[in-house]
């Protein structure tokens, strides 16, 4: 009775077993290359029907979506880093221009021109259809690291119900900070300290959408053009980061550092806010009517267009042992047809085939100067993203946060700023 | 003579048993703490004496990790921080948690000490992160709910979270507030827990309410306050969740506490390595204040026998 007990419960635990097992291996078939692509968990969705749409002409091939959970590139850069310190990186990751140089650097991703060399005349009508500026936005030191995706850049967003209350005309590309101050100031003149005062510009402690862009409006940025160190020390730095405090503290047009700028906005209690084409979709998510706002590029000491710009890839990992399988999926998101049919629909960045991009401008739900997004292409400056971009980040919105704050004066900020970053970059 | 024989062997056998029952019992904590404390503590030690970027290959560096914490010039604001915010978080969430558990232990209405006792309780089973969300809002001084309602009584706005003056007091007000439930809860059942007896002895000796409290209510919970303040203050040493979902540590280092710093150093700056060595400080000032409190807690701690 004794063995036959022991008997019975061995088949259940080994049946149990059994299961498990299965439920662990996901339904694989076996037949299927799987690799694992990771993505911000915030994009998950999207990526989920691309893959979708990947697996229907490539169904020998098994992706695996890894989402992380990341307020910010850097620290999706963080939980990438972690998980491949770990050896359980994935094969290819959907990275922005903030990540791919310390990929790069360090070595971890694979050099993707044989392969392009290899297929270029599969790729030539998708590379052809793309900004010459987004082509080359991830080759580093002459190697190419990934193919563009979709990017964004930094244009001005204006209320055109509030603009219209204060008796102001639409500003037009070519206005300059001081139009922009003056159109603030006059939006916000009746303000009293209330419940229902009316702002001018609200913005963040943020890198790529507050700091560098003006940085960029007064002719500076945090680094030189190759990177190699800090310019925060020049005197445009130094006119910008003075400027957006003014904004703050003695002009009084923009609320204090952080307060909710969409929010404000569609209580039609701001006029300018900053930001790339995905606030169009929170406008649009928020009921915000597309006709009571328009966008226009950033505004410029000089009047001249500037804007900064972030690209997006699907870079390979080196360790990855289905690099051809990966390198499939690679060439399908940046493929013209895929972003002409499946990039058009969510609206978080800026398809990089032109073509996408002008169906997303020609639809009746997007803004009419929607065309100022591609356009920036050509003149944008790619966001300093070097391979310490995480610590440079850190260290920027740490000193931006205690002069507008003014535990610091501009010249302590700012000579902190270049000193630790100097440092950083050596290391 | 059979059976005194046989006693002391069958004595053995059940203490061999009790034995083992025991460290079966303890195994799944001891796996675990193997596991996830003493392992990676272990590694930490190690890679103190690294440089590690997380991506290329480590270098070992002797103590050089371990000069930093002399040249670092704000980890006097952070430690500064840290203390401040844990003084007072804790002094808070103990004094208020007895103050209210007293308060509902003496309250007579039933469905009323019900209603405070799930009010009081609720904010523990909200995750941090909602928390941390819902007060992101409420703080916002131009446009939250917290500084319109100060403006429609005539105070003026108060910058919560962008004042370097304001920002660490704002964390504290999350952090005590997400906490307090919990301490009131267990200072609650301390208190129900104490002998009716002694009570109605005090009554009948004519003991006010100010000499119960004294006297008897707060020597009979000193145990429970041991392991409390024990709790809060490992809990705030270690506070990472609101600094991180409200300020970042900023503006500037102005709310910046050890465990944020940690976090930053070992992964935006990714130097493991002092990072390590910043985790060890923590550890071993942990280790400190809590063997302290129990070496001082026989001055004041009564245990019921």
């Amino acid at each position: 009775m004794k063995k036959l007990i022991a008997v019975l419960l061995s088949a259940v635990f080994a049946v149990c077993f059994g299961l498990t097992l299965v439920a662990c291996g996901g339904g694989s078939d076996g037949s299927k290359e799987k690799i694992v692509f990771a993505c911000n968990s915030g994009y998950l969705l999207d990526f989920q029907e691309r893959i979708e749409e990947f697996n229907k002409i490539y169904p020998d091939i098994e992706v695996e979506i890894q989402a992380i959970n990341a307020g910010s590139w850097g620290e999706m850069l963080q939980t990438i880093s972690t998980d491949i310190a770990s050896g359980v990186g994935p094969d290819i990751a959907d990275i922005a221009s903030e990540g791919m140089y310390v990929f790069a650097k360090s070595g971890l991703l694979e050099p993707l021109d044989p392969y392009i060399e290899r297929d270029a005349e599969e790729l030539t009508e998708s590379l052809d259809a793309m900004d010459e500026n987004l082509r080359n936005a991830h080759v580093i030191d002459g190697v190419t690291y990934s193919l563009p995706t979709v990017w964004n850049n930094m244009c001005i967003y204006y209320n055109k119900n509030v603009l219209d209350g204060a008796g102001l005309e639409y500003p037009q590309e070519g206005w300059t900070t001081q139009d922009f101050l003056e159109m603030c100031q006059k939006v916000a003149q009746n303000n009293t300290g209330g419940n229902n005062d009316i702002y001018g510009y609200a913005f963040y402690n943020a890198y790529f959408t507050t700091i560098e862009p003006w940085l960029c409006a007064f002719g500076a940025s945090i680094l030189n053009d190759d990177w190699s160190a800090c310019t925060l020390n020049d005197e445009g730095a130094a006119e910008a980061w003075q400027f957006l405090y003014d904004l703050i503290n003695t002009y009084e047009v923009s609320p204090k550092l952080g307060t909710s700028d969409v929010d404000l906005f569609v209580q039609n209690r701001l006029a300018f806010m900053g930001s790339g084409l995905w606030y169009v979709e929170n406008l649009r998510n928020m009921d915000f009517p597309v006709e009571d706002y328009d966008v226009v590029p950033f505004p410029s000491k000089d009047g001249s267009l500037r804007s900064v710009i972030g690209v997006g890839g699907a870079p390979i990992f080196k360790n990855s042992e289905h690099k051809e399988a990966a390198w499939t999926l690679a060439k399908f998101l940046s493929g013209k047809k895929f972003q002409e049919e499946y990039l058009t629909e969510s609206i978080w960045a800026i398809p990089a085939i032109e073509s996408a991009a002008d169906i997303i401008a020609q639809k009746e739900d997007i803004p009419d100067n929607a065309e100022i997004f591609y356009e920036s292409a050509s003149y944008g400056t790619y966001v300093p993203a070097p391979a310490q971009y995480t610590a440079i980040e850190s260290e920027v919105l740490r000193d931006f946060g205690a002069y507008i704050a003014g535990i610091n004066s501009l010249e302590e900020s700012l000579s902190k700023a270049v000193e630790n970053i100097n440092l950083a970059l050596v290391e | 003579m059979e059976k005194v024989k046989k006693a002391p062997a069958s004595g053995k056998r059940l203490k061999r048993i009790e034995g083992v029952t025991g460290w079966l019992m303890i195994t799944p904590a001891l796996i675990l703490f193997l596991g996830f404390v003493l392992y990676p503590a272990i590694r930490t030690f190690g890679l103190s004496f690294f440089d590690w970027d997380l991506l290329t290959d480590k270098e070992y560096v002797g103590f050089e990790n371990f000069g930093k914490l002399f040249t670092d010039e704000r980890l006097g604001t952070i430690i500064g921080n840290t203390l401040l915010l844990t003084a007072v978080s804790v002094v808070l969430k103990v004094a208020l948690g007895f103050l209210l558990a007293y308060f509902v232990f003496r309250l007579q209405n039933k469905a009323g000490s019900v209603f405070m006792e799930s009010a009081i309780f609720f904010p523990i089973i909200i995750p941090m992160s909602i928390i941390s969300m819902v007060f992101v809002i409420l703080f916002s001084t131009d446009t939250g709910a917290i500084n319109g309602i100060l403006y429609m009584i005539g105070l003026p706005k108060v910058p919560w979270l962008s004042s370097a003056s304001m920002a660490l007091w704002s964390v504290l007000i999350v952090d005590v507030w997400k906490g307090l439930g919990f301490f009131f809860i267990i200072y609650l059942v301390a208190i129900r827990n104490i002998p009716q007896s002694y009570l109605e002895a005090a009554d009948i000796d004519g003991a006010g309410n100010a000499k119960k409290l004294f006297g008897i209510i707060l020597p009979c919970v000193s145990a429970t306050s041991l392991f409390l303040v024990i709790n809060a203050l490992i809990t705030c040493l270690q506070l990472f969740e609101p600094v991180y979902l409200l300020t970042r540590g900023g503006p500037g280092d102005s709310s910046n506490v050890i465990s944020y710093y940690i976090w930053s150093v070992a992964f935006q700056e990714r130097d493991i390595g002092y990072g390590s060595v910043l985790a060890l400080v923590l550890f071993v000032f942990v280790m400190l204040v809590t063997i302290a409190q129990f070496a001082i807690s026989k001055f004041w701690v009564h245990y019921d026998e």
